[in-house]
């Protein structure tokens, strides 16, 4: 029970609307919609006025300028038979020519494949785990047990994947811990982290094991945004634990939760790099070669900087693609989305 | 190409990092063998005159080495050594290199005693970018890569064998030195320690038809098999009759109740070890002037069919990426390992578990069984053009001193440091590392081999039985030694795409031996592959260019 929400003044309404732009200032406030453009003041005066605004935006949009969109125009790669020694510059454009030999390619596929395989198992499986973590979190009424939860669920997210990797490897691997206990005890289970079968599964477990405390973190915050008042009257009235989790708490999420599911589709090709690349010679390429791993081996290691490049691309447009449409969606559904 | 020491890397990786901080950067663990394929312009390559070979007039060894690659061996640190010149080879600029390491990352060079003494003796500081190969294996390749995209080239950079780099007679031509007017013929005596590197590894620099860069020594022993004889003690020792008496031998030590296995998991080199015992050949062999490679063999399917045995035997430690091979070598819970000869000296300097090579024997009665010999180098050092011409001379006098040899101060220097920080002789004349030695003279040094060394010997600081024997091993083994048909020919698919075929076809290895693929995807799949990739291009141009020779 969180001081600040009890004393929160809107006590009736779950979802207030969104308050009224206020940047024009009180003045320009009773004409608002009719006088918009009249009230506007030139620009010389609002850069002025902003001056400090925009000067403390340099950076930011510095670091955006210089590390994303530049590096943009670094994609013409994907259109060139790019060789370093040659530059930008002297390599020949080949127009499409990396995409046809690249759809021509059966690793690629086969990455693609992959990719999408772990990614549809960690979305029904790692995307729910930080809610059901929080739920379980908020539902803790002594405060110390939930702090003492808190941060124990926490800590794996600050391992390096190649230490939690090894520790994976120490418990379930073919030597491991627990593998042997049950082999010397009659229990053949084989070595879990070498079966390429089942290989999807392990690594979702481990993003679990590392990531579901700290992805809890912002489902917990908007918990505590909930008013209390809403659980007290729905006790009151006779709804159980189930019926306040299902009525209060996930409707009070909702946004937070189709915001992150929305950003989580923009990302739905991008799997654990370095995770998957720890374990690739425990279950060989065929079951772990993802689109980022493929990229990695064929461009920077291999220099087919062309074709890598072509991957990446579509790489990222599918997941452009993927975020306007979850937006536009979410939009439909009278959510606010990631932006409108 | 790869042949003697085409090597999972993955193994050596993994006994590199069992070595830990104690371990001797000293003579690198690669296994890589640099081959004669690293060439192109396959025409212009044959003609290129090497640079006269000019032995260094050093302390007479104990035990003498011979030009088929035998090492010269020390018992005691050589007296009388040849003193360093006054004259600094560096010109006061830093110089930088890129380089690669194997073992723990050597201190910072303002914390480093070694490397700062290195930069006065030098007179140029040397500013060592240092990619730790230590745990996967293709990180150097991406930070070389990286560096050439982004174009900010150092001014030593060294060109690894086998490591799947592509177009590099074009990347040599288009951002690196041509060194053959410095180092052809008898213009490589103006560098005396560069004279006295071996042809046959100066063999592995040339590339579309020119020295393309200094040949980094290393021994001409290949891959061996090392062994803890203690473990095999129950078994009556290293001796086997035969593929099967080593499995049932193998067998009856597994004991995986108490975590014992015997064959570390680097499945790659243990097949090629199998088929050793088979008879395989080196690389490419000739008959009626068609060349086979090694791989297209049935003694290598062979060794392959025995691998699979082994590992449905339980043999191999079940988990691939191994970190602490040697720890498990040396308290006894694996039996044997695949080593590079150079890693291996490294490893007898450090443990004191007794330690020695199982030569191949034959897998069956009346088979003649092989060993395969290496390069004599690993890859070459390429002076960039972003150095100007006038100073090629002074970073070759640098990498002269970098190949002082054996029985020279600098030698004495470059290997163990400071006398008195770093080490100190002890009565019977040998040079022990003190703590500080082993923390910085030996992590500092094996970056430096990679970019600049001098051809091998044998030494172990108070092991003079263990030298004599391994001496005796090389013998042994140098008898059933195999060389390459295509040494000193040059292909320049197999240049630009051999490696990274290779690298393709040993991922199908991995896969067969442990089981996610079947036997005979070998030679339905895999083979033909490999032959279509770059395989059946690569045995072309050998063949046009033995034919040539002729």
């Amino acid at each position: 029970m969180s001081a600040a929400a009890s004393a929160s003044p809107s006590s009736v309404v779950p979802h207030p609307a969104p308050p009224e732009d206020d940047d024009q200032g009180p003045a320009a406030k009773p004409k608002r919609r009719a006088g918009r453009k009249a009230a506007r003041r030139p620009l010389k005066e609002r850069l002025r006025r902003d001056k400090m605004l925009l000067f403390l935006c340099i950076p930011g949009v510095l670091y955006f300028a210089v590390f994303f969109y530049l590096p943009l125009a670094g994609n013409v790669i994907a259109f060139q038979d790019y060789q370093p020694y040659l530059g930008f510059k002297n390599s020949p454009m080949v127009g499409w020519a990396n995409f046809q030999a690249l759809v021509q390619e059966p690793e690629f596929w086969t990455a693609v494949w992959n990719t999408i395989e772990i990614s549809a198992v960690q979305l029904m499986l790692y995307f729910p785990a930080p809610i059901a973590l929080a739920l379980f979190l908020n539902s803790l009424i002594s405060t110390k047990t939930r702090r003492l939860m808190q941060t124990i669920v926490y800590l794996p997210h600050f391992l390096s994947w190649v230490v939690v990797v090894g520790m994976f490897q120490q418990v379930l691997g073919g030597a491991g811990t627990v593998t042997s206990f049950l082999n010397d005890h009659g229990v053949g289970v084989g070595n879990v982290m070498n079966n390429p079968d089942t290989f999807f599964l392990l690594i979702t477990s481990q993003a679990i094991w590392k990531d579901a405390g700290w992805g809890a973190i912002i489902f917990l915050a908007a918990m505590a945004n909930i008013d209390n008042s809403l659980y007290e009257s729905a006790a009151m009235d006779g709804a159980n634990w189930w019926r306040r989790i299902w009525h209060i708490t996930l409707p009070g999420i909702r946004p937070v939760i189709i915001m992150l599911l929305i950003l989580r589709l923009g990302d739905i090709l991008t799997v654990g790099f370095e995770q998957i690349l720890l374990q690739r010679d425990n279950v060989g390429q065929e079951a772990s070669e993802v689109l980022d791993t493929y990229v990695y081996f064929h461009g920077v290691v291999d220099g087919d900087w062309g074709m890598s490049t072509a991957a990446g691309l579509m790489k990222g447009v599918i997941g452009f693609v993927l975020i306007y449409l979850a937006n536009k969606v979410a939009h439909r559904l009278g959510e606010q989305g990631v932006y409108r | 190409m790869s042949s003697s020491n085409n090597i999972n890397r993955r193994g050596f990786i993994g006994a590199a990092g069992a070595a830990g901080i104690a371990v001797a950067g000293g003579a690198a663990l690669t296994g890589c063998g640099s081959g004669a394929g690293t060439g192109g312009g396959a025409a212009a390559s044959e003609k290129v005159k090497l640079p006269t070979f000019v032995a260094a007039k050093v302390p007479k060894p104990d035990l003498p080495g011979n030009e088929q690659g035998l090492d010269a061996g020390y018992l005691r640190y050589p007296k009388n050594l040849v003193p360093e010149k006054g004259e600094k080879p560096g010109d006061g600029k830093p110089i930088s290199v890129l380089t690669e390491t194997f073992t723990t990352m050597p201190p910072a060079m303002n914390r480093n005693a070694h490397w700062q003494e290195l930069n006065k003796r030098v007179g140029s500081e040397i500013n060592m970018t240092i990619v730790n190969g230590l745990g996967e294996e293709s990180v150097y390749r991406s930070k070389f890569n990286a560096l050439i995209a982004g174009g900010d080239l150092p001014d030593l950079m060294w060109f690894p064998p086998n490591q799947g780099l592509k177009n590099v007679p074009q990347l040599l031509e288009a951002k690196f030195h041509d060194l053959t007017p410095y180092l052809s013929g008898d213009a490589v005596k103006e560098y005396p320690n560069l004279a006295n590197i071996p042809p046959y590894a100066w063999k592995t620099a040339v590339v579309n038809g020119r020295i393309a860069g200094y040949a980094v020594p290393y021994g001409r022993m290949g891959q061996v098999y090392v062994a803890n004889e203690d473990f095999w003690k129950p078994v009556g020792g290293l001796e086997f009759d035969s593929a099967q008496d080593f499995f049932d031998k193998a067998k009856d030590l597994l004991d995986t109740k108490r975590r014992k296995w015997v064959l570390e998991p680097a499945y790659a080199n243990h097949v090629l070890q199998f088929a050793m015992w088979h008879g395989i050949h080196n690389g490419w062999a000739e008959q009626d002037g068609k060349l086979t490679y090694m791989y297209e063999t049935d003694a290598y399917l062979a060794g392959l069919e025995f691998a699979v045995k082994c590992e449905k035997a339980g043999l191999f430690y079940p988990d691939p990426n191994l970190r602490t091979t040697l720890e498990k070598l040396g308290g006894g819970f694996l039996g044997v390992h695949v080593q590079s000869f150079p890693g291996f000296l490294n490893d007898a300097n450090m443990y004191d578990w007794p330690m020695k090579t199982i030569v191949p024997f034959a897998a069956e009665k009346g088979m003649d069984p092989s060993w395969l010999l290496g390069y004599g180098s690993v890859g070459y050092t390429a002076i960039s053009k972003n150095v100007p011409k006038k100073r090629i001379k002074t970073l070759l006098k640098v990498l002269d001193y970098m190949s002082a040899p054996m029985g020279t101060e600098t030698r004495l220097f470059l290997n163990n440091g400071i006398e008195g920080t770093h080490w100190e002789r002890n009565k019977e004349g040998d040079v022990i590392l003190t703590k500080k030695g082993n923390a910085e003279a030996l992590t500092t040094r094996q970056p430096i081999d990679f970019f600049g060394n001098a051809p091998q010997s044998l030494y172990l600081p108070g092991k003079a039985d263990l030298t004599r024997s391994i001496h005796a091993t090389e013998v042994e083994l140098l008898k059933l030694g195999k060389a390459n048909a295509a040494t000193g020919h040059f292909s320049d698919t197999d240049a630009s795409k051999g490696a990274s075929a290779l690298t393709e076809l040993q991922d199908g290895i991995k896969d067969i031996v442990s089981g996610r693929k079947p036997i005979s995807s070998y030679r339905k799949e895999m083979l033909p592959k490999w032959r279509r990739q770059a395989g059946d291009k690569i045995r072309r141009e050998y063949e046009r260019a033995i034919e040539k020779g002729k």
